[in-house]
């Protein structure tokens, strides 16, 4: 045999084969590298799309650009890449649980594009979740390229992802803690050094192209005082509202917008038309928003109550009109704006409301309201926690940015059970994080756990000649089979039987069409096992038969499925040491 | 060490579509080329340890459980021997004559055996009618017995047995077997045959061995082509 192995194929060097980490850590770099481009470019074109089309901005027809990007980048998702709208974070969740992190080529462009014209033009979304979908399309090819399997593919994912983010806000940490909150859904060793060191040369390349600069720098340290801790339980309070009206917002625009009978493009156009007229009244809502945060940390934007107040609504309103009508983008830069908004609001309203007493700057108040707003729309306080800290190098609010994440996720689970980008897979029931009931019974298959030493019976047997069948079996069940053309007709339980077998008159009066059931349920191949074992608690059976194409496969029976199952669970969930 | 997945999969006691669904997956140190499976030995067998998966050394799966083959009475009879001339006036004496007949026992398995065998006809007697007996120890012989054997022995008068139908008996069918299972499917086998009139008269004329396992072998066919 030829004992060549193609650089192709490093997963089958020696050297790897025992123990792929270095393997993986070798690719984490590369995946890192490449995805933290992509997020570069994307923010590049972005900036340069901003400073393009600033000129027009002044003109009474501008409300048509946001119009125009929206329009472009649904017709560009939808006829040049075959894709559907929206961020991209659930398709790549999914992805990672169902198909071992499998993802198309041309996801890793597809987004960039589409959010670039959506964002470019004005529309309000952020460009952090098509980039998290772009890597992880970059991670899971790379992976393809060389051949790697489904874990170390999934790896991958993350370490895309990972370097994305980092990449994007300059924040290696909060790459890291995103894709084990949220893409992953699991903390393993095995995973987290490649994805640390993905995160990092993510925030490296983005660091030697763009220099190493904070994204929010606070400028001048925040002195939280105990009254600004207590006054963070009602910051946790509004930003979760605002969490939850965006949430719903979103929702609602969803249905409204399905109910529009035009083809998706024009309603991308007209939603993006709408965010153009709101942008009149309200400049900062069109974007990502990125500048009004600027200002707000620094304590600069000299709005007053009402206008932040009415601002922040603004912004909620758009993200969910470009959202929401087909536009593309994410939700993490119009969160951040939001949960500035909404903490410069509330900052105001505490001083409109006790003016005597001396509060924290209002740059640290719409910090932690960005910490809030993000915690309670993804649920995932430690993302919240970390982005804000990385993105501010503000260490001395660590305190209160925890109550405040913490608290906001806590009441906005209250209301709203799953996350943002969780909700829709929950409600498909494709949420299937690793080691749960649902992984483990969506990853074995029928085929795996049939059993098929069953012997099939024929309806004119005599209960005579059935008792010889069943002195030959090891089951309980027999399947009927039509003599003729071998269809199923149905089943004999040996419990049912029991009754006459001891009795020998009977042996030649019976036969097994009178003691069979008719109407059994039966199982497909392609059934799914928790439908399966949802039938089996229905008609309180223990076992049903696999019928395919009319014939009788075998058996599928609880007991076997233990078996399976656990050995199923023991490997999903021991990790390789 | 390269092995074909259906070989790697027995040896796991998974289906093969576990075991190929798990190297897709990545979560067992086996990869594929064709349908091959290149693995370290030491290190599926560590894998198999975490998962707690117990590995059947590569032997005969059935170990020493005897599970009733094809023509097992047949051989078992083979093994036995067929024996004229055993001498004796009553029950125990008999008895001790078919005991001296069974090929390759020591004389202190035999007077084991002997015992064993007394202990089981004051149980109940093994006259099974029509001058048949079988009888058999109650449990398995320790030693000294690898395979199943069915002695068979015609008593030159016959002798009282306290049979079920009270004739006296003059044909022994004396089972050994060196486990419950195997001699419960000699017992069941030979009842079957001893069930049957013509076999019984046959038997009386004394057949010679050939004969004999002749005709136990086309019962013995019925029987597996039933079922029984």
């Amino acid at each position: 045999m030829k004992r060549f192995i193609s650089w192709r194929h490093p997963a089958r060097l020696p050297f790897f084969r025992l123990d792929d980490r270095m393997l993986l850590i070798l690719m984490g770099v590369i995946v890192g590298l490449c995805s933290g481009l992509a997020a570069l470019g994307l923010n590049t074109s972005l900036v340069f799309m901003l400073e393009t089309l600033h000129h027009w901005r002044h003109h009474w027809w501008a409300f048509l650009l946001p119009a125009a990007g929206a329009m472009l980048s649904s017709l560009f998702l939808e006829k040049a890449m075959n894709e559907g709208a929206g961020h991209g974070v659930p398709e790549v969740i999914y992805s990672v649980s169902r198909y071992g992190g499998l993802m198309r080529f041309r996801s890793s462009i597809s987004r960039l594009v589409a959010s670039c014209l959506t964002i470019g033009s004005g529309g309000s979304a952020g460009p952090e979740a098509p980039v998290v979908m772009s890597g992880a399309a970059i991670g899971s090819n790379i992976a393809k390229f060389f051949y790697l399997n489904d874990r170390q593919r999934v790896t991958l994912v993350g370490c895309g992802s990972a370097g994305a983010i980092a990449a994007i806000f300059n924040a290696p940490l909060t790459g890291i803690i995103f894709t084990m909150e949220i893409i992953l859904g699991e903390w393993s060793m095995v995973n987290i050094i490649p994805i640390a060191v993905a995160a990092v040369s993510g925030a490296e390349i983005s660091r030697l192209l763009r220099g190493n600069s904070i994204a929010f720098d606070s400028f001048g340290s925040f002195n939280i005082g105990s009254l600004d801790l207590l006054a963070c339980l009602g910051l946790a309070l509004a930003a979760s509202m605002a969490s939850l009206i965006l949430t719903r917002m979103l929702r609602r625009m969803h249905h409204v917008s399905a109910k529009v009978k035009v083809p998706l493009w024009a309603r991308a156009a007209m939603g993006g038309a709408a965010v153009g007229l709101l942008g009149f009244a309200v400049p900062d809502v069109l974007g990502e928003g990125y500048h009004a945060i600027h200002a707000m940390i620094q304590g600069v934007f000299t709005t007053g109550l009402g206008i932040a107040a009415i601002a922040c609504l603004a912004k909620i309103v758009a993200t969910a009109l470009t959202l929401g009508w087909g536009g593309s983008g994410g939700i993490f830069a119009p969160c951040l704006v939001i949960g500035s908004f909404a903490g410069l609001a509330y900052h105001r309203l505490l001083v409109f409301l006790m003016p005597s007493v001396t509060w924290v700057n209002e740059g640290c108040f719409a910090l932690l309201g960005m910490a809030g707003m993000i915690s309670g729309i993804l649920q995932a306080p430690l993302t919240g926690i970390f982005l804000i800290l990385e993105i501010t190098g503000s260490y001395e609010v660590m305190l209160a940015l925890i109550i405040v994440s913490a608290l906001s996720t806590t009441i906005t689970h209250y209301f709203e059970p799953a996350s943002f980008y969780l909700k829709d897979l929950t409600e498909r029931g494709q949420l299937l994080r690793p080691g749960t009931d649902a992984r483990v019974l969506a990853d074995i298959t029928i085929r795996e756990v049939i059993e098929r030493d069953c012997i099939p019976v024929a309806p004119g047997m005599l209960l005579r000649e059935f008792l010889y069948v069943v002195k030959r079996s090891t089951r309980n069940y027999f399947p009927v089979e039509n003599p003729d053309n071998g269809h199923f007709m149905g089943m004999v339980r040996f419990d049912h039987v029991r009754p006459y077998i001891f009795n020998t008159v009977m042996y030649d009066a019976v036969l097994v069409e009178q003691i069979m059931d008719v109407d059994v349920e039966t199982v497909h191949y392609d059934d799914d096992l928790a439908d399966v074992l949802h039938k089996m608690d229905v008609t309180r059976c223990y076992s049903l038969p696999v019928v395919s194409n009319h014939r009788f496969v075998g058996m599928i029976s609880k007991a076997t499925l233990l078996d399976k199952y656990r050995d199923e669970l023991k490997v999903q969930t021991t990790q390789r040491a | 060490m390269i092995q074909t997945l259906e070989k790697i999969a027995q040896r796991l006691n998974l289906s093969i579509d576990t075991l190929e669904r798990w190297i897709r997956q990545g979560r067992i140190p086996v990869s594929k080329t064709g349908d091959m499976g290149v693995f370290h030995e030491a290190e599926l067998n560590k894998w198999a340890a975490r998962q707690k998966k117990i590995i059947p050394a590569c032997e005969d799966p059935s170990g020493g459980v005897c599970h009733s083959p094809e023509f097992i009475l047949v051989s078992a009879m083979e093994n036995g021997g067929v024996h004229h001339g055993i001498t004796g006036t009553d029950r125990d004496s008999v008895l001790q004559a078919a005991v001296c007949r069974v090929p390759g026992l020591s004389a202190v398995q035999q007077d084991e055996l002997f015992q064993q065998l007394l202990a089981r006809e004051q149980l109940t007697s093994t006259g099974i009618g029509h001058g048949m007996a079988i009888p058999h120890p109650r449990n398995p012989l320790d030693k000294g017995l690898k395979t199943p054997m069915v002695v068979t022995c015609y008593l030159d008068n016959s002798v009282p047995f306290n049979a079920i139908d009270d004739l006296p008996v003059s044909t022994l069918f004396l089972i050994l077997s060196p486990a419950v299972a195997c001699h419960l499917s000699l017992l069941s086998r030979l009842s079957f045959c001893l069930r049957d009139s013509e076999f019984i008269s046959f038997v009386k004329t004394r057949p010679l061995a050939d004969a004999l396992l002749a005709c136990i072998r086309t019962k013995e066919a019925q029987i597996e082509k039933k079922g029984v």
